[in-house]
C-alpha cells in the first residue's frame, strides 16, 4: 500500500523574485534540478504513490514538469487549489480525501526546505511510537531567530513549542518536515490556520507529537541568500555522500576547491576557474580567465572572458560582458545582460533588462 | 625679439594636495608623467614651437640633482630650440620672488619671458599669447580661461575691460568676482623686474600690518603679491583662450590631466601614440591584443595576449601586464605588475605595485567640471601597493607600501 504525502507551495514565491517571476517556485532549479522534483524523488523513494501539491494557483506549466513525474515515478499528483490561502494546516483538510482515504500516515513538508529528505527513518520512527504526529527537528546555531521545540526530558516527546526564545531553551527548531496518522486530520477545520501556532501546541500537549532529529544539513531556500547557501550544503553533502555526481576535478583543471556541479552540456573554457561552490546548468558557456565562487549559473547564461562572479544567482539566459564583476547577493532575472566591465554590487535585477552601468550598492532593478 | 621662460616647479613642501603620488622620494610632482612624458615637458615641448625662446629656466627649491636627467635629455631633446637649466631656490622665495632672484639671468638679452606653472596641463597657446602681447602696451599678459561661476572660486578671478585690459584681480575669492580665470600662464616684458622692485620697496616703507596683505618678508607671491596690485593699476592685459585647460592640484586630476594630452596627441602629433609593433617585447602577439586609442605604452612594457588596452591608458617603462587583463581611463607608473584578468578603470597605479589575478581596481568618471576634482571618484594606489587575488579596491586612495588584501570602496587606506 502507498503512502501519501501533501508538499505546502503556497503563492507566488515572491521572496525568490526575480527568479519567479520566470517559473513558479517549485520549479525553479536547484542544483540543476527542479525544487519539487528532489522532493518527490525522496518521497518515491520512501514508497509514496500520492502527491498532493497544496497550491493557491495553478500554473500550466506546472502540470506539464508534474505530468512527465507522475509517468516517470508512477504515481499520482494532485493539485490542491485553495481559493483563499488556508495557512499552513488549512490545506491538509482540503485536502483530506486524499490525505484520509486509509489509515497509513501522510508526509506533510514546506516547498521552501532543503535538506536529504531521510522520510523512510521518518516513517519509520513514526511507526514506533504511537503518537499521532512526528516533527523533524534541526540542531541551529542560533535558535532565538526561530521555534524552538522542547522536548520532555530523556524522551523524544514533544513538551512545548517557544518562538523566537530570549533565553536558551534548546537548539532543536521546526524543520519544516512532518508524518502525521490520518486521525489528526480532526483537529483541523477547513478555515485559515497555522499549524505550528494553532495546530501543534494542543498535540503536544496531549502528548500526541515526537521529535525525530535530522541528522543531515537543512536550509530554508526561500529567498536568495538562504538559496545560495542551502546549494553549498547540498554541494557539500553531496561532496561526502555520493562524491560521483559532482565534477572531478581529476578530470577538469578548471574545477577549483571542489563542491562544483556543472551540467554535461555547460561549455567552460579551460583557462576558467570554476569554485568553490558552484552549480552551472546546462548550455551555459563560460569564457576564457571567468572566475566563479559560491553561485549558481542557470540555464542557457553566457558568462565572457575574465568575468568574476561570488555570491550570485544568475537566472536563465544571461549574457555577462568581459571583466564583470557581480558579488554580494546579487540575483538576475530571465535574460539579463550585463555589458562589459561593470560591478554589480547586490543587486536583484529584474528578466529582460540590459545593464550599462555599474551598481555599486544593492538595490532593484525594475 | 628674443624671449625666455620660466617655469614654476615650487619645491617638496608645496603640492602636498597631490599626495599620495608624489610621497616617493623620486617622484617629485612636476615629473609626474602625463601623456607618458614628465608634466613639464609638456611646457617644454609648446615652448620649442615658440620662435627665438632662447633659454628655459625651471625655478624651485628642490634638491639640485631633482631635475638633472630630465634637464639632460631635454637639452637633447630641445637642441637647437633652447637650453633648459635648473635655478635652485636656497630658501623659499615664493612664486615671483625666486623669479626675481634670477632676474638677471632671465633678462639677459631678452626682451620678454613667459612664466609657467608646472602643474597644469594646457594645448598652449604660446605663440597666440606672444601676438597677443605685441598688440598692447601693458607690462604683462595672462592667459585666461572661462570656468563655470560654481567652479571660479578655486582660482585667480580676473575683471577685465572690453580692451582686455584687466582692471581688478582676486586669488581664490571667498565670493563670486568673475568667471574668467588665470591659467597660471603669462608673459611679460622685462619691466616686470622694474614693477617688483617697486613693490618691494614699496612693502617695506609701507607701515600696513604684514598679515593683512599677506607679505611676507622672504616669500614674494605672483599672483597675489604681484599680478594682483598690477592689475589695480591697468598694467596687465587678458588674453582668453578656451583650449583645452586642466589644473592639477589633487591627485585624482592627473587623471583628467593625462586625458588632455591623450587628446592632443590624437588631434595633432599620432605619433606619440602607441603604435602597433612599437613594444620591445619580441613575444608580443598583437593581433591578440586590443588596444583602443588614445593609448601610450613604453616601450619596455610587456602586454600579454587578450587584454584590452584603452581608451584613455598611459603604461610606464617595464610595467607588466598579464594575460587577459583590462585597463581603461588609467596612468600605470613603472615596474608594475598586472597580473591575468585584472580590471583597472579610472585609476591612478603608482610604482612597483602587484595587483594579482582577477583584482579589480576602479573609480569613477569623473565629471565635466574642470575644477580640480578633489571629491572626485578616481582611484589611486601610490607607490608599492600589493592588491591581493580577487579584491575590489573601488574610488580609495592607498598611501604606499600596502597589502590590500579585503575589498574596500570610497575611503582613504593609510
Amino acid at each position: 500500500m502507498g503512502l501519501k504525502a501533501l508538499i505546502l507551495v503556497g503563492g507566488f514565491g515572491t521572496r525568490l523574485r526575480p527568479l519567479t517571476l520566470t517559473l513558479p517556485k517549485p520549479l525553479v532549479p536547484f542544483c540543476n534540478k527542479p525544487m519539487i522534483v528532489h522532493q518527490i524523488e525522496a518521497l518515491v523513494q520512501a514508497g509514496v504513490t500520492d502527491i498532493v501539491l497544496a497550491v493557491n494557483y495553478r500554473p500550466e506549466i506546472m502540470e506539464k514538469v508534474l505530468k512527465e513525474c507522475e509517468e516517470r515515478y508512477k504515481i499520482t499528483i494532485h493539485f490542491s487549489i485553495e481559493s483563499e490561502p488556508l495557512g499552513t494546516a488549512g490545506p491538509l483538510k482540503l485536502a483530506e480525501n486524499i490525505l484520509g482515504k486509509d489509515d497509513s500516515p501522510f508526509f506533510v513538508l514546506n516547498s521552501d526546505v532543503t535538506c536529504n529528505y531521510p522520510f523512510e527513518q521518518l516513517r519509520d520512527f513514526h511507526n514506533s511510537h504511537s503518537s499521532a504526529g512526528t516533527i523533524m527537528v534541526t540542531k541551529v546555531d542560533e535558535p532565538s531567530n526561530y521555534g524552538v521545540v522542547v522536548m520532555h526530558t530523556g524522551s523524544s516527546q514533544i513538551e512545548r513549542f517557544v518562538e523566537k526564545p530570549k533565553t536558551f531553551v534548546g537548539n532543536r527548531i521546526n524543520a519544516g518536515i512532518y508524518i502525521f496518522d490520518p486521525k489528526m486530520l480532526s483537529r483541523i477545520n477547513l478555515q485559515p490556520t497555522s499549524i505550528e501556532t494553532e495546530v501543534f501546541p494542543p498535540m503536544a500537549s496531549d502528548g500526541e507529537l515526537h521529535a525525530f532529529d535530522l541528522q543531515s544539513f537543512w536550509a530554508d531556500v526561500g529567498q536568495p541568500k538562504d538559496y545560495i547557501h542551502g546549494t553549498c550544503l547540498y554541494l557539500s553533502h553531496l561532496s561526502n555522500y555520493s562524491p560521483n555526481q559532482l565534477t572531478q576535478p581529476s578530470q577538469h583543471s578548471w574545477v577549483n576547491g571542489g563542491n562544483v556541479l556543472v551540467a554535461p552540456s555547460a561549455e567552460i573554457d579551460s583557462s576558467a576557474l570554476i569554485g568553490p561552490n558552484v552549480v552551472i546548468g546546462p548550455g551555459v558557456k563560460v569564457g576564457r580567465g571567468a572566475r566563479l565562487q559560491r553561485c549558481v549559473i542557470m540555464d542557457g547564461s553566457r558568462i565572457r572572458d575574465h568575468s568574476w562572479i561570488h555570491s550570485t544567482i544568475v537566472g536563465w539566459n544571461c549574457t555577462i560582458g568581459r571583466w564583470v564583476r557581480i558579488e554580494n547577493i546579487a540575483v538576475l532575472g530571465d535574460d539579463v545582460v550585463v555589458k562589459d566591465e561593470l560591478h554589480i554590487n547586490g543587486a536583484s535585477v529584474l528578466p529582460h533588462k540590459s545593464i550599462s552601468a555599474s551598481i555599486t550598492e544593492p538595490k532593484i532593478v525594475m | 625679439m628674443v624671449v625666455k621662460a620660466v617655469i614654476l616647479t615650487g619645491g617638496p613642501s608645496r603640492g602636498t594636495s597631490f599626495r599620495p603620488l608624489n610621497l616617493a622620494a623620486d617622484m617629485p610632482k612636476p615629473l609626474f608623467p602625463l601623456g607618458g612624458k614628465p608634466m613639464i615637458w609638456h611646457q617644454l615641448h609648446s615652448l620649442s614651437q615658440v620662435p627665438h625662446c632662447t633659454e628655459v629656466f625651471l625655478i624651485g627649491f628642490w634638491p639640485e640633482d631633482t631635475f638633472t636627467a630630465f634637464i639632460n635629455q631635454a637639452n637633447e631633446e630641445f637642441n637647437g630650440c633652447f637650453t633648459v637649466k635648473y635655478l635652485r631656490e636656497w630658501q623659499e622665495l615664493g612664486t615671483a620672488g625666486g623669479t626675481y632672484h634670477f632676474r638677471d639671468l632671465i633678462t639677459h638679452n631678452a626682451t620678454a619671458f613667459f612664466i609657467i606653472h608646472s602643474d597644469i596641463a594646457c594645448d598652449f597657446p604660446l605663440n597666440q599669447l606672444r601676438a597677443f602681447h605685441e598688440t598692447h602696451q601693458g607690462v604683462g599678459s595672462i592667459q585666461a580661461t572661462r570656468v563655470s561661476r560654481s567652479s571660479a572660486h578655486k582660482y585667480g578671478c580676473i575683471v577685465s575691460d572690453d580692451k582686455a585690459l584687466a582692471i581688478h584681480y582676486a586669488e581664490k575669492p571667498d565670493s563670486f568676482v568673475s568667471d574668467l580665470v588665470s591659467t597660471g600662464v603669462y608673459l611679460f616684458d622685462v619691466t616686470l623686474f622694474d614693477e617688483i622692485a617697486a613693490i618691494i620697496d614699496c612693502h617695506y616703507s609701507s607701515n600696513i600690518p604684514q598679515q593683512e596683505i599677506g607679505f611676507d618678508e622672504h616669500i614674494l607671491r605672483l599672483e597675489q603679491d604681484v599680478i594682483r596690485p598690477m592689475a589695480d593699476a591697468h598694467k596687465m592685459y587678458v588674453f582668453e583662450t578656451d583650449v583645452p585647460w586642466r589644473p592639477i592640484k589633487s591627485a585624482g586630476s592627473a587623471l583628467p590631466a593625462n586625458e588632455l594630452y591623450l587628446a592632443q596627441y590624437q588631434a595633432k602629433q599620432g605619433i606619440l601614440l602607441y603604435q602597433r609593433g612599437a613594444l620591445d617585447d619580441a613575444s608580443e602577439k598583437d593581433s591578440e591584443t586590443e588596444i583602443v586609442q588614445p593609448v601610450t605604452i613604453d616601450p619596455s612594457a610587456h602586454i600579454a595576449r587578450g587584454c584590452k588596452i584603452g581608451p584613455f591608458v598611459s603604461i610606464a617603462a617595464n610595467v607588466v601586464v598579464k594575460e587577459g587583463a583590462r585597463v581603461a581611463h588609467a596612468v600605470v607608473q613603472e615596474n608594475t605588475i598586472i597580473e591575468p584578468h585584472c580590471c583597472i578603470l579610472y585609476a591612478i597605479i603608482g610604482a612597483r605595485c602587484r595587483l594579482a589575478p582577477w583584482a579589480r581596481v576602479e573609480g569613477q568618471p569623473f565629471t565635466g567640471d574642470e575644477s580640480a576634482p578633489t571629491q572626485s571618484g578616481i582611484c589611486i594606489l601610490a607607490c608599492d601597493v600589493l592588491v591581493t587575488r580577487d579584491v575590489l579596491i573601488r574610488s580609495c586612495i592607498v598611501l604606499p607600501n600596502k597589502s590590500l588584501s579585503t575589498s574596500a570602496a570610497s575611503q582613504v587606506l593609510l
